[in-house]
């Protein structure tokens, strides 16, 4: 069971679908560890709902229904909108370790639900980076797969980071983080994660701005990587 | 695009009909607040009683036997009115049902497009596209996790992403094998949670109106809280602490702890 959660604003954000797609498929992984912040998406959809009750109404947009077996709407936009059923996922090594949405996510965009498929690129020491989406402000969803002990060069964030262990745990300043566990580090918060002995570890990450390496190394390195 | 206005509207008279709510503003913020306004009056005669439950919504086409269950004798007795109303579209496919739905909703939801940056040419067409699929996804309804209206707000939150968006939402998958700890609500369960649950829409007009803003263009305007702060003008961490004390409040009465 998850023990770090993210804050209200997030799940109150997935809830009324008040942030990203990248965002919205980190959330949608923890949530699928952890009962309690699901809970609270209910809760927050109910008072959507009320909210829905006493909303302020133009008159003007009353009207009688038309016949419902045939929906007016003929827009292009709505039919070619994605239907509600989810294709099946073809089974893979992700299916261990990656929640539904996030595996549908994968596999929509790059194709594959095989771990070992995807584009990792080097890192740092024991640390390898598989971009999932990079946006045009240098923000990514990103999977990050690190050796037992590896050490991340300490950083900074240009943005909020949002991570979630899929594999393995980590450890930082603020705590030890398990699988389902999700970390909001913010802008102003600098970092060095430590990989727990026992087995690698995995976590997914989306960011709206690029990380800040501190120090000549970091920087250095940052360089080297591009990231 | 209006500002988010909440007004309460008459809700069902005597005999249960849904009046079309008559939109009176009670009263306009003064034009130099820059922010726009919530207006809000009581109205004696609202009484809306919401049905407590455990509404995620989950995959859609979800094939949970639970789902086509009739609901408990109890349970229907408490529910709203909408919630009756759409009991009765999935049961009997009563077109009559539908059609007062629609009256309800409709305008609604060209109002919560609307706000959430839909034009209106497209908020209209959308709304009916989420009419037709409350008629045609009924027999999926179950009161004993949502009531009418939570349900009918995840449909329009849905195909507003599907549609405005172009994405797919991120749902959570029942069958996930990696899911931890089930959804399961029991009946008696909700039933008890049902006689706690009192007037979710009294405490929203209850909110003091710092606090109602904050949720309002959070909900019903979509913006982030770093969008709110910029709006009104406030620092951000003013609006994540209106935002936590209204929701804390709302919870509380939905819990009734």
């Amino acid at each position: 069971m998850a023990r770090y959660h993210p804050t209200e604003d997030w799940l109150v954000g997935y809830a009324n679908d008040a942030i990203d797609q990248p965002t919205a498929v980190l959330i949608a992984t923890h949530l699928t560890f952890c009962p309690e912040c699901r809970k609270a998406v209910r809760d927050f959809e109910e008072i959507g709902g009320a909210l829905l009750d006493v909303i302020d109404v133009d008159p003007a947009d009353a009207q009688k229904s038309s016949n419902p077996k045939e929906p007016a709407a003929t827009s292009h936009d709505i039919m070619m909108a994605a239907d509600d059923a989810p294709a099946d996922l073809p089974r893979g090594t992700m299916d261990e370790i990656a929640p539904r949405p996030l595996l549908r996510y994968v596999f929509n965009r790059l194709g594959t639900t095989d771990l070992n498929a995807l584009p990792w690129k080097f890192y740092g020491p024991g640390v390898q980076r598989a971009v999932l989406l990079k946006t045009a402000d240098g923000g990514a969803l990103k999977l990050l797969r690190a050796r037992p002990g590896a050490v991340f060069p300490h950083h900074g964030h240009g943005s909020e980071e949002l991570t979630v262990v899929l594999k393995g745990a980590y450890r930082d300043e603020t705590g030890r983080y398990d699988v389902g566990d999700m970390q909001c580090i913010s802008e102003t918060m600098q970092h060095q994660p430590i990989i727990e002995n026992g087995g690698e570890c995995i976590a997914l990450a989306v960011s709206e701005k690029p990380t800040i390496p501190t120090g000549f190394v970091a920087r250095l390195f940052q360089r080297v990587t591009g990231v | 695009m209006k500002n988010g206005l909440i007004v309460i509207s008459p809700g069902p008279n005597e005999r249960g009909q849904l009046a079309l709510p008559v939109t009176t503003r009670a009263r306009y913020c003064d034009q130099k607040n820059s922010s726009g306004c919530i207006s809000r009056r009581r109205s004696p005669v609202f009484r809306v009683r919401v049905k407590k439950g455990a509404g995620v919504q989950t995959a859609p086409g979800s094939t949970d036997p639970a789902l086509t269950q009739r609901p408990g004798k109890a349970l229907h007795r408490r529910s709203d009115i909408r919630t009756k109303l759409l009991l009765r579209v999935k049961s009997t496919r009563c077109e009559q049902a539908f059609n007062r739905l629609y009256e309800y909703y409709s305008p609604r939801l060209c109002a919560y497009l609307r706000q959430k940056g839909a034009p209106d040419r497209i908020s209209q067409e959308v709304m009916q596209d989420v009419m037709a699929r409350v008629w045609e996804k009924a027999a999926q309804f179950d009161p004993r996790y949502a009531n009418a209206s939570t349900w009918v707000f995840t449909i329009a939150r849905n195909r507003f992403v599907d549609i405005l968006r172009k994405e797919q939402r991120s749902f959570i998958d029942p069958d996930d094998p990696l899911l931890v700890g089930g959804d399961c609500v029991t009946a008696d369960e909700n039933l008890a949670k049902a006689d706690n649950r009192r007037e979710l829409s009294e405490a929203i007009h209850s909110l003091p109106e710092p606090q109602a803003e904050v949720l309002s263009l959070v909900y019903l305007n979509g913006l982030k809280q770093r969008e709110a702060a910029e709006k009104l003008d406030i620092p951000l961490n003013t609006v994540k602490s209106r935002l936590r004390l209204a929701l804390e409040k709302l919870r509380t009465v939905m819990e009734n702890n």
